[in-house]
């Protein structure tokens, strides 16, 4: 088994971001375990919720990486969520599967384009191509699909294709809060 | 600039609107047109003086529109200013609205939008000409061209005596009896009688005439006696403090990442809990009813009334 360590992994993240990592965030630290925790499997996820994080261990994973918050605030602060009993059962649990969490905010806005608007427009079926001007972030429905059917088949055919293309990408993000 | 304007009425079709609800008004507020007249900044002179607070100088409350020396025909109060309040104000014959929330679709309530902002944008340099939209633009045409007053009540009316956001949802939803008394950390807590989640929420939609903006979390029979209301915009805290001793939480607005979260894994871990999420508009509609209410005692002047502000939203079927 490998011992690459969840330190390792962030100084590769860093290394391989393509722009100075910035110190000053607040967001983008370990909220759960260290630098030095041996890492099994990376699950990314936007919700560091309970629920994720079982199905990261359950898949074998113990360093998660979300987007947001692991303890219902932003700057992920312990001092109105550490008498509550619900905490302390998510932190026993993460403790119990030696889970590492790192989260990318900040760094992921950041990058050009922004991750959150790319794989949201992926998750859409919409490509570079649709685009109307690079990271404009303005998307032409690419035809027949939309436009051609009445607006009754447009939801319905939205979610379809939608459900389609994002299957193979839960699969890759096994453990994504659906 | 009328273009795209749909739902402005003319001025003509304003005037004969006035006339025939003065017509069809009753004695009481005929004998109220009689009186002294009051300007808005009158009536809110009059607020000031009634509400039992001192008044902040820092705040979001104050005339976001229009000019405080009109005299005032009548008071509409509403959970929010939508161009569609407005007319329907309009219609009955007010000049003045009293709005919870803001009229510019943001909390500087200007009449241009903000300078947008997101994450790591440098500040915007001095003297950056605003931005012109054609929606703001319609709304303070529509505000200038039938002479309304918008005055802004949120932070002090929150703060009058017990929270009237909470007592009016509260009445709103027949839930008259306080758990305990109102006040401090019990604030907003009721006990009612028993029933599942699934019948409080469908409940609940019905009451306050809620359509796609209703959201729910937790397993649809649990059961439920206990529930906290937190009406408008609430952060974490406040979840956090009234979870443990209720069932549910029926709330306006939270941050996703927030109070949603929160109770999603409280749910996942095995807590007996939910979440009940009507819309921060909606959730604020029963507190401005009260705000006619109290206006009537201290302004008789003119008639005060409210108008309920509609949940914007709808689902898809599938």
């Amino acid at each position: 088994m490998s011992s690459l360590t969840a330190g390792e992994i962030v100084s590769r993240i860093k290394e391989h971001l393509g722009f100075p990592w910035r110190t000053a965030t607040y967001r983008d630290t370990f909220k759960s375990g260290g630098p030095d925790t041996v890492v099994k499997g990376i699950a990314t996820t936007m919700f560091c919720s309970y629920d994720t994080v079982r199905r990261a261990a359950e898949a074998g994973c113990n360093m998660i990486i979300p987007h947001e918050d692991t303890y219902w605030n932003d700057p992920d602060k312990l001092d109105n969520v550490s008498n509550d009993p619900f905490y302390k059962l998510k932190v026993d649990f993460m403790q119990k599967h030696d889970i590492v969490v790192f989260r990318m905010h900040d760094h992921m806005h950041a990058q050009k384009p922004d991750f959150t608007y790319v794989g949201c427009a992926r998750a859409l079926g919409l490509e570079s191509k649709n685009e109307t001007a690079p990271q404009s972030h303005h998307f032409v429905l690419p035809p027949p699909h939309w436009e051609s059917l009445p607006p009754l088949f447009r939801s319905a055919s939205a979610i379809a294709l939608c459900e389609s293309l994002a299957t193979p990408m839960r699969r890759s993000a096994v453990c994504s809060s659906a | 600039m009328n273009k795209g304007r749909t739902s402005v009425i003319s001025r003509r079709r304003f005037l004969a609107q006035s006339a025939a609800s003065m017509a069809a008004m009753p004695i009481g507020s005929a004998k109220a047109l009689l009186a002294e007249p009051i300007t808005a900044a009158q009536v809110v002179d009059r607020v000031k003086t009634n509400i039992g607070i001192e008044w902040s100088a820092d705040t979001v409350d104050g005339f976001k529109a229009g000019d405080p020396a009109t005299t005032v025909t009548g008071i509409v109060t509403t959970s929010l200013a939508s161009l569609d309040i407005l007319a329907k104000a309009v219609k009955t014959g007010a000049n003045m609205i009293i709005t919870s929330e803001p009229t510019f679709f943001a909390k500087t309530d200007s009449t241009t939008p903000p300078v947008r902002r997101f994450p790591g944008a440098p500040a915007p340099a001095p003297n950056t000409p605003s931005l012109h939209d054609a929606v703001f633009s319609a709304k303070a045409d529509f505000i200038r061209e039938h002479n309304l007053v918008v005055w802004r009540f949120s932070e002090h009316w929150r703060r009058y005596k017990t929270d009237p956001f909470t007592k009016g949802l509260a009445g709103a939803l027949g839930w008259t009896k306080p758990a305990t008394t109102l006040d401090n950390a019990t604030a907003g807590r009721f006990t009612i009688p028993a029933t599942s989640l699934d019948a409080l929420a469908s409940y609940v939609k019905k009451t306050l005439n809620a359509r796609g903006g209703m959201r729910v979390i937790g397993n649809p029979a649990l059961p439920i006696k206990a529930v906290a209301l937190l009406p408008g915009t609430s952060a974490i805290q406040a979840s956090i403090a009234a979870l443990p001793s209720v069932d549910v939480i029926v709330a306006g607005e939270v941050r996703e990442w927030e109070t949603v979260e929160y109770v999603r894994d409280t749910v996942d871990l095995g807590g007996k809990k939910s979440l009940i999420l009507v819309g921060r508009i909606l959730s604020e509609g029963p507190g401005m009813q009260l705000c006619a209410s109290w206006l009537k005692s201290i302004v008789p002047e003119v008639p005060a009334t409210s108008i309920l502000t509609a949940d914007p939203y709808w689902r898809p079927n599938a």
